[in-house]
């Protein structure tokens, strides 16, 4: 594999900064750590085909219980975790988990979210306090 | 955010691994909603420490800040875990008790009064304007409310951290430019005989910023207590105003609304008619009885003699089994059901049955969700009339 970037307009906005790169994989819903994502395989319980575990995961916002936090720090403890996490809204759970969990999260806008392409390898880098988007091809 | 030398110090890891991530915890979560700056607290409490609610995980986490040096800075209380600290409950499952006391001592030891329950308020009544991070939500609107305290809703392992370092982020209903009421809520005359419990699930679903109740200040404040944390439940309230109860200076009001609620509101939340086949329990103590209203219920019970069908089930603070053994080992003694320092929606219930008939919304609320059982409201006399009134 050619180790070549390609810069993209888009740009996300550090909640819990750090490193962030890997395979997209976007959910076009509200997640709730507890109970839809089970701590010991990384993956939905709906589907148990979609795994989070090392990819950059996307989706709209968390909801549900207090619990959440829990949840993350156990998918960082079994080594589940996502590689990050970039959301259009964030909430204080959320920032919670991720801050416990060491998992770098990132907002965005919804049409920038739209415009990632699932399943393609992405790396965040700073730039200018915000991080710019590159796609590894 | 603004940081103090100190709190830079705690941030930075001068003091340990836990302090320095309930730090980063505070101030994450508080660059995220906007806060300025931290704010000293007076007393936390820590909700999420029932074991079948968080889990192996939520243990390792609660032990892992243990181990990494976390202690109380500030008068702390715990919630209820999942197990019946009395031993006498024949209807709460003590499945997860090795677990729980794990949870337990790890609390204990970071310096946490195991008080077990959630009304912290009977420990420590907060003085108004001061400022809290409670768990919890039911006690965290009632300090609000009743209290005129400053807290949010501190989800999680939030209260934790502000336990370990003696503050919190001051965002939200810490600031009083955000305690402002704004709809003004009046029961209908004929609706004052529903039970509050149903009428706190109304409020909590359809009204969406701080409520202003009034004509409430006449409920005694068991039903208050119903009344708030079935909101809590049902919607995300943290605060209502109450007039004529919550203290002066700790709200402002810009009225731009005003709802009344009629009867055909509540029949909804109140749920389906119980029949004469159903197996019943009766069910008070969410959130756990003040001595007053254990007095109340030991009346009642009293009155009728004992339960006759079904059963009753009460939830209270462990520490009532010593100060008020009288009325607990009466209780007792007539039928009642008693249970220490957890109460069914944080716990594993032993016995299935097909209806449970409670006072409080709250209950009624995640006893469906959680445990998929069948839930009525009635005000809490009618609730022991069901049991031991026959």
């Amino acid at each position: 594999m050619l180790n070549t970037s390609v810069a993209t307009d888009l740009k996300a906005r550090p909640v819990v900064p750090g490193s962030c790169s890997g395979e997209v994989l976007v959910l076009n819903r509200y997640l709730s750590f507890f109970g839809e994502v089970d701590p010991e395989t990384g993956c939905l319980r709906e589907n148990e085909l979609i795994c989070i575990s090392g990819k950059i995961l996307v989706f709209k916002g968390s909801r549900g219980s207090t619990v959440g936090p829990y949840v993350m720090y156990a998918l960082k403890k079994s080594n589940k975790a996502p590689s990050c996490i970039i959301v259009e809204e964030v909430e204080p759970l959320l920032v919670a988990g991720c801050v416990l969990a060491d998992i770098p999260l990132f907002t965005m806008s919804r049409d920038d979210i739209s415009r990632l392409q699932p399943g393609l390898v992405i790396e965040l880098k700073e730039c200018g306090g915000l991080y710019c988007v590159e796609y590894r091809v | 955010m603004y940081l103090t030398r100190e709190q830079e110090r705690l941030l930075r890891g001068d003091y340990g691994w836990a302090i320095a991530k309930a730090m980063e915890l505070l101030v994450r979560v508080g660059d995220a909603v906007g806060a300025g700056e931290l704010v000293e607290v007076k007393h936390a409490h820590v909700s999420g420490i029932s074991y079948s609610n968080i889990g192996k995980h939520g243990l390792d986490l609660i032990i892992d800040f243990y181990r990494g040096g976390g202690r109380a800075r500030v008068y702390t209380t715990i919630n209820p875990g999942c197990i019946d600290y009395s031993g006498f409950s024949r209807i709460i499952d003590n499945r997860y008790y090795m677990e729980q006391r794990a949870i337990d001592n790890a609390l204990v030891n970071m310096g946490f009064k195991p008080v077990f329950t959630c009304i912290p308020y009977y420990y420590r009544p907060p003085l108004p304007g001061e400022h809290l991070a409670w768990g919890e939500s039911s006690a965290v609107i009632y300090a609000n409310s009743i209290y005129g305290a400053y807290t949010n809703r501190e989800g999680g392992p939030i209260a934790l951290a502000s336990s370990i370092t003696g503050y919190t982020y001051k965002a939200g209903l810490h600031i009083l430019d955000n305690r402002v009421g704004r709809i003004r809520v009046r029961l209908d005359p004929m609706v004052e005989k529903y039970p509050v419990g149903a009428i706190g699930l109304w409020i909590g679903e359809n009204i969406r910023e701080i409520p202003v109740l009034t004509g409430f200040k006449n409920m005694g404040f068991g039903d208050l207590k119903v009344l708030l944390a079935s909101m809590a439940a049902s919607g995300s309230h943290a605060i209502a105003i109450i007039e004529g109860v919550t203290p002066r200076k700790t709200f402002s009001l810009e009225i731009r609304d005003e709802v009344f609620i009629e009867r055909g509101d509540l029949e909804d939340y109140i749920g389906p008619d119980v029949s004469s086949r159903d197996s019943v329990l009766g069910y008070i103590g969410c959130p756990h009885l003040h001595p007053l209203e254990l007095l109340r219920v030991k009346n009642l019970v009293g009155k009728y003699g004992g339960v006759k069908r079904g059963g009753l089930l009460i939830t209270i603070p462990p520490e009532y089994l010593t100060r008020f053994h009288d009325i607990v080992f009466y209780l007792k003694s007539r039928g009642v059901d008693i249970a220490t320092g957890t109460c069914p929606v944080v716990s594993v219930f032993k016995q299935r049955y097909d209806v449970v008939l409670t006072n409080s919304g709250k209950a009624a609320f995640y006893l469906r969700r959680i445990h998929g059982l069948k839930t009525r409201i009635s005000p809490l006399e009618e609730v022991v009339k069901y049991v031991c009134g026959h």
